[in-house]
């Protein structure tokens, strides 16, 4: 396991230079193994946001679902890019799906990041999260949304404080 | 055997990616907010369906006044540049409130609706995917700003005045802010360590969907936030670096 294929782009993402990103990740992919595959169709999703072409980043979301060991990382990716465009049952549904798989031994960092999506969007749609869902976040715990704000635990406990029948 | 000569390849390509944006637009952005007037973000200027007219003024400013045009469908005076370039650093040093006013009170004309945000859009998305080149996106706002270049209630600058004989947009006015230099161009600082962080969480999720991930990189966190510290600068929040 290497980090190959961010080396290959690496400069060019700091430059935001999208379209050499998206070259050497097609080029890199004539003979990728499962790994560079699973790295490329990451990279790709990634690059696809920053240029706001949020249908070919759900495209490259699912390629990457296919060779990825982690499930609840394009689950969330998947729902992030839908909540952020405002297709917000959508979102919702696909956090569940994210917190679904098994992972919490396996990848704990993005299990933990599915919960706290799952957590954001139920409460930003009305409904209390969870309660083992957010006892599971670190009370500190943060992440930055896909237009780079960042939202934490405690923002969710504020709005669930809101919400009628929240345990909190 | 039927054979598709290069020409046609490409224009099979370019058809595809018109449908793509096609698509993009009744998908997202028809659907995203709407912003009427432009506005700065950590994204850079921003306007309509979040569309993004630029990430940074300087450098950019033909395709800004290019996209404004067919977004507001008239003329931009040249001057609005200058103005963006102050609302953007009003922006970078936290006042947004200072930043708002300044293109309130620039020669932006109007707010838009979700006819002009979708015209935005295809245009922004013609020149992201350099289907068309900046030339292009100016001939065509030109084309555009031409159906409106003769109507009759469209006032022009008075010859003997500065800009004579120019259309006037609503900007009658500036602010006196509105010319006063800040001296101090710190718009790479605020929003360089909004990328610097995004790029490392980014980085770091990618590190962390590995079965093993390399304790080197991640500095042995399991989660992203932890392990994003290590990628940020520590003038941004980053971890100390050790000398």
């Amino acid at each position: 396991m290497t980090t190959k294929i961010h080396d290959m782009i690496a400069s060019n993402i700091r430059n935001e230079e999208w379209s050499k990103v998206d070259a050497a990740l097609d080029a890199a992919a004539a003979h990728a193994d499962r790994d560079d595959r699973a790295s490329i169709s990451y990279w790709r999703a990634i690059s696809h946001c920053h240029q706001l072409r949020f249908v070919d980043a759900l495209d490259a979301v699912e390629a990457h679902r296919r060779d990825a060991y982690c499930q609840s990382l394009p689950d969330t990716m998947a729902a992030n890019i839908l909540h952020h465009v405002g297709r917000r049952d959508e979102a919702l549904a696909m956090s569940a799906r994210a917190v679904s798989h098994d992972e919490d031994k396996s990848f704990p960092g993005l299990a933990r990041e599915a919960k706290f999506y799952r957590c954001l969007y139920l409460a930003r749609a009305g409904f209390p999260p969870p309660t083992d869902l957010l006892d599971a976040l670190p009370d500190d715990y943060r992440s930055m949304e896909l237009n780079d704000g960042f939202v934490t635990k405690k923002d969710i406990v504020a709005l669930s404080g809101k919400i009628a029948g929240s345990p909190r | 055997m039927v054979s598709i000569s290069r020409s046609e390849l490409q224009a099979s390509a370019y058809v595809r990616q018109l449908a793509k944006i096609a698509t993009d637009w009744e998908e997202f952005g028809g659907r995203a907010p709407l912003r009427r007037a432009p506005s700065f973000s950590s994204r850079g200027l921003i306007l309509g369906s979040e569309t993004v007219l630029a990430r940074a003024v300087e450098g950019h400013e033909r395709r800004i006044l290019a996209l404004l045009r067919i977004a507001f469908d008239r003329p931009i005076p040249d001057r609005v540049i200058e103005t963006l370039k102050l609302a953007e650093t009003a922006f970078a040093v936290g006042d947004a409130t200072k930043s708002a006013m300044l293109i309130a009170l620039s020669a932006i004309p109007a707010r838009i609706e979700r006819d002009e945000a979708r015209r935005l859009w295809i245009g922004a998305a013609l020149a992201d995917r350099q289907l068309l080149s900046l030339a292009e996106i100016e001939d065509l706002a030109n084309g555009a700003a031409q159906a409106e270049k003769y109507a009759p209630d469209q006032p022009r600058i008075p010859a003997g005045n500065a800009g004579g004989g120019q259309w006037a947009g609503d900007e009658s006015f500036e602010t006196a802010s509105a010319r006063e230099p800040l001296g101090l161009d710190r718009t790479a600082g605020l929003r360089g360590c909004t990328k610097e962080r995004r790029e490392a969480r980014e980085f770091c999720a990618s590190l962390l969907r590995l079965p093993n991930p390399a304790r080197g990189l991640t500095g042995g966190y399991d989660n992203v936030e932890d392990c994003s510290r290590g990628f940020v600068s520590e003038r941004c929040g980053g971890n100390k670096v050790m000398v």
